[in-house]
């Protein structure tokens, strides 16, 4: 079946009426899902899984689909609105979105990330039908010596989210790592740094930590001077992106999708590396750096767009393969499973309706969020005036509710507390919290894929450099490491000159 | 350049010790066989040798006599983010105990106080955020601990 | 006087009242369990083997008792956690959990469990032992199981990857590698679909396997089966050629052990509630369309009574499971 027929067939498919509607309530409850903060996506879904029984596969999967791109683009809402990330792949819009919001262009903000979510989302489905297949293969070839290399070159671009100065991110990245390590370990399956706390036996949960760490050190930052100040005060200006807006956006966009597809492709990668990623490469490349972390919108555009290609591109290993890359397709891969229809390569030649039937339904489901999230944009605008002294005890409870409905367990509170309190240390003291996240999140696979290398070379170090991708990775890490520290070293010669 | 502080410095060294410490406890294993503590140990050792690095930076660049005074500080409202943290904290004690309608209710109604409201407001806020929160939050599947009367489980 | 008889009749009335009530109610208990919706506790992500499991059997049992069962998964600590959450729930059976018998005991073995084994109480097996299987890539140079254990013995070292420790796969590779005298290095992985992609990536050799996330790769001959633990027959819908060796084929004997996944509630539960449970249990199994269920994602039902996991496959695992333990060193 030719890939024209096909998409025609799966149109054929969403516009079912049952398909449709089932399309609708998985984006709606998707983006619900993503503004609000402790559930997730795969939360909702395995919730939602049981009703799904009744229904065909096709339906099921494509509403259980709908939810977790959905998710994507609720997410960057509460970033942009009041620093907290409701999704893990929205952690990098809080840096430049919520700047944005403060100055009053939440509008802009939102609307650039509703339109790059779009057009990263279409992207990856184009992609999808097209190179399925081909780019299956390539996620195969990453191994635990790749993805070693590919973490560190992602954790050296990770210093580039840094505003200032680069030991300071050295430092944090370090201490993110470290704070990975806290749990129970993979290979030895002795715990670490739990000090008998139960709850840490999974290590330090990602929800908590990141509430804490933005949003509730940003509400105790916002405590500090009189309550007169902060984000309302700025004049809501326009509520859409304006032509300067889009000229700046549309390269990070168009880099976003073509760096969020693949890195969504690989196995443990995901949407959430594909927008820290396109925020260090748009930060990089940009003519004023200095503007990242101030309201610059490239950095709302680029990570935005690339976390809903990375979305699309992490079905490619399950539809392709059978294998899922996360746990949000582990959940979809076994809703399948026990409707009978076991994903791989030989689905799209048994089940070809559901292949299709999905692909059409994203395409559907796209446009659908687009036209449900920009009318909430002049919703969120207004909630916005709300002034902060109403606002603050909403956030706190927000978070507070947020960490608590994760497994129902009041210690993830107190972590998000503990975090909120070291956050707020830390920026009182210059260092910046999302370097140390990004470490958080990418330690468990740098560091199981390290030793999964070195058990599999028997302690040779060698293995990094032998292995092409790895040893091309690693080369391009130094390579970024060299050129910033001789540009560093530039400046700081210059410096001294002048004095 | 950044000034650096020595606070956060020496705090980092401090930490590098302990999880060196700690990470040497759990067994390093060997290269060919990695144990459970050989990451945090190289992980600490590294950051062992940034703060050294910065702290002697930072001794060298006092000498220079390169220090630049702290910008004005406006008085830091430190009370109230006490408040805010003592808030957070009895909330997750009492949460459990109390039951989520009475402890929410309460910690909203401190904090919404604390930050100015007129008591009008602070009241009707209170109360319409707890019921609002309790049915959209449960709608989701989330359940709440029961009160002391059984309510709002 | 007559103030004083009407007080202490009506006192004794009410003492009657109360006493009778309480006894309805106790009554009623009984009768009615369920009241309201039973939580099974699942300790593992959304997803896996025991997830599906779990989420299958919970579907019954709601057809059966006739309120909502609702799996919650309370992933971590390799199934600890879990097993934490139901020793130290109100033993009332509304609260239950689908779990292998090693993730009771691994963790009380390796002292790092809140709970002993003694906080647990089997209604019953649920799910004939879950099969693992070695996976190789189709053009790996081993065509037979034969060949690969005589390669293995001559060349100690060779690397097979594995799922974490806890799990019931690892167990069963180390049992064999014991057994046979492999002599293989572990490489942990921390899910089974991670494991595929390695074999089919070339970047280990050989690795042990659940057979859940096998079936797509394994239909399309991405992967080829070498070995199952248990025979082919055990193994749901998932099309193994029959001449794959399993371990009685192969070595000649039945395992000395094995591992399945069974019912668990809190031992303190009133046996009234445990003989309900159990008999809805039996029902279950019985139902030739549970069973189809469970062949669908590559497992079968087997019921065995709770009280004969208790006596004889407990004491039996505890044992079995301290020696792997010692063997590869986790245990002193």
């Amino acid at each position: 079946m030719d890939i024209f027929s096909g998409l025609l067939s799966g149109f054929q498919i969403i516009l079912q009426p049952i398909n449709f509607l089932y399309c609708f309530i998985g984006v709606f409850i998707g983006t619900l899902i993503g503004v609000l903060p402790g559930i997730g996506p795969t939360g909702a879904m395995s919730i939602l899984l049981p009703t799904t029984f009744g229904l065909s596969p096709v339906s099921s999967f494509i509403m259980l689909a709908g939810i977790f791109y959905g998710a994507q683009y609720g997410g960057s809402t509460t970033s942009i609105m009041v620093n907290i990330p409701g999704e893990p792949s929205s952690i990098v819009t809080c840096l430049d979105g919520y700047q944005m919001a403060r100055q009053g262009r939440a509008g802009p903000a939102l609307g650039i990330a509703a339109f790059g979510s779009l057009i990263g989302g279409t992207f990856s489905i184009i992609a999808l039908m097209f190179l399925a297949i081909p780019l299956a293969q390539i996620a195969v070839a990453f191994g635990p010596p790749e993805y070693f290399s590919l973490i560190c070159m992602s954790m050296v671009l990770s210093v580039y989210l840094a505003r200032g100065s680069f030991v300071k991110a050295i430092i944090m990245i370090i201490v993110g790592l470290l704070l990975s390590t806290v749990g129970m370990d993979l290979v030895s399956g002795r715990p670490r740094f739990t000090f008998g706390c139960g709850t840490l036996i999974d290590g330090i949960g990602l929800v908590p930590a990141a509430m804490g760490l933005f949003g509730v050190s940003e509400v105790l930052m916002n405590l500090e001077g009189s309550l007169e100040q902060t984000i309302l005060k700025a004049k809501i200006k326009n509520l859409l992106p304006n032509l300067q807006d889009w000229k700046r956006s549309i390269g990070p966009i168009i880099r976003g999708t073509l760096l969020g597809f693949p890195l969504g492709v690989l196995p443990g990668g995901g949407a959430i590396i594909a927008s820290f990623v396109s925020y260090s490469v748009e930060k990089k490349i940009s003519k004023n750096p200095e503007a990242f972390g101030h309201g610059a919108i490239e950095g709302v555009a680029g990570p935005e767009t690339a976390n809903n290609a990375g979305a699309g591109g992490s079905f490619v290993p399950l539809l392709a393969l059978g294998i899922p890359p996360n746990v949000v397709m582990a959940l979809l891969m076994g809703a399948l499973i026990i409707h009978g229809v076991a994903p791989g390569p030989l689905m799209i030649k048994q089940h070809p309706e559901i292949f299709w039937g999905v692909i059409a339904s994203m395409y559907v489901g796209n446009a659908m969020l687009l036209l449900l999230n920009l009318p909430l944009i002049g919703l969120w605008v207004k909630l916005l005036k709300v002034p902060y002294r109403i606002l603050m005890p909403l956030i706190l409870l927000f978070c507070v509710i947020g960490s608590y409905s994760i497994n129902n367990n009041v210690v993830e509170v107190v972590i998000m507390i503990v975090f909120g309190v070291v956050g707020y240390i830390l920026r009182k003291f210059d260092f910046e919290a999302a370097p140390l996240m990004l470490a958080f999140i990418l330690g468990p696979i740098w560091e199981t894929s390290w030793r999964q290398s070195l058990i599999i070379s028997e302690g040779k170090f060698s293995i990094f450099l032998e292995k092409p991708i790895s040893c091309v990775t690693l080369a391009f890490a130094a390579f970024l490491i060299i050129t910033s520290g001789l540009k560093y070293y530039r400046k700081t010669k210059t410096k001294v000159i002048i004095e | 350049m950044k000034k650096y502080h020595f606070i956060p410095t020496f705090f980092w060294l401090g930490l590098s010790l302990f999880v060196m410490m700690f990470s040497y406890r759990l067994g390093l294993g060997g290269f060919h066989s990695p144990g459970p503590g050989l990451t945090p140990f190289l992980l600490g050792f590294l950051l062992l040798l940034i703060s050294l690095y910065v702290l002697i930076k930072s001794l060298l660049e006092k000498e220079r006599g390169d220090e630049t005074p702290r910008e004005g500080q406006s008085r830091t409202n430190y009370g109230k983010i006490g408040l805010v943290l003592v808030a957070l904290f009895a909330y997750s004690f009492l949460l459990e105990r109390l039951g989520f309608l009475i402890t929410t209710w309460i910690f909203l109604f401190l904090l919404f106080r604390s930050m100015g409201n007129r008591w009008m407001t602070t009241w009707v806020a209170s109360t319409s955020t707890v019921l609002a929160t309790y049915f959209v939050f449960t709608f989701f599947g989330v359940r709440f601990p029961p009160g002391i009367f059984g309510l709002g489980g | 006087m007559k103030k004083r008889i009407f007080k202490g009749v009506l006192c004794i009335s009410i003492f009657f009242a109360i006493v009778c009530a309480s006894f309805n109610s106790s009554w009623s208990a009984e009768k009615k369990y369920p009241l309201r919706n039973i939580e099974i506790i699942i300790s593992f992500p959304p997803g896996g083997p025991i997830d599906l499991q779990t989420r299958i059997l919970a579907k019954y049992l709601e057809k059966e008792l006739g309120v909502q069962v609702v799996p919650i998964n309370r992933p971590g600590g390799g199934g600890s956690l879990g097993a934490g959450i139901l020793a130290s729930s109100r033993p009332d059976g509304y609260t239950l959990s689908l779990m292998a018998q090693s993730s009771i005991i691994m963790p009380v073995l390796l002292k790092e469990a809140a709970f002993s084994i003694e906080d647990f109480r089997a209604i019953g097996q649920v799910v004939a032992p879950p099969p693992v299987v070695f996976v190789v890539s189709p053009d790996s140079p081993w065509k037979t199981f034969q060949e690969f254990v005589e390669y293995a013995k001559k060349n100690p070292g060779v690397k097979c990857g594995h799922p974490p420790v806890t799990t019931t796969a690892f167990l069963k590779m180390s049992y064999i590698n014991k057994y046979a005298n492999l002599k293989l290095i572990g490489v942990p992985f921390k899910t089974d679909p991670e494991i595929n992609v390695a074999i089919m990536g070339k970047h280990i050799p050989i690795a042990m396997s659940g057979v859940a996330a096998l079936r797509g790769p394994l239909e399309a001959g991405k992967l080829r089966v070498l070995f199952s633990f248990n025979p082919a027959t055990e193994i749901g819908d998932i099309k193994l050629d029959p001449a794959t060796p399993d371990f009685e084929s192969f070595f000649g004997k039945k395992p000395r052990f094995d591992l399945a996944t069974y019912l668990w509630a809190h031992s303190k539960t009133p046996d009234e509630i445990i003989e309900i449970l159990k008999r809805t249990l039996e029902k279950v199994e019985k139902n030739p369309e549970f069973d189809n269920d469970l062949k669908k994602v590559g497992y079968r039902a087997r019921y065995v009574d709770g009280e004969i996991v208790m006596k004889e496959v407990m004491p039996d695992s505890v044992a079995f499971i301290k020696e792997i333990l010692t063997e590869i060193g986790l245990m002193k």
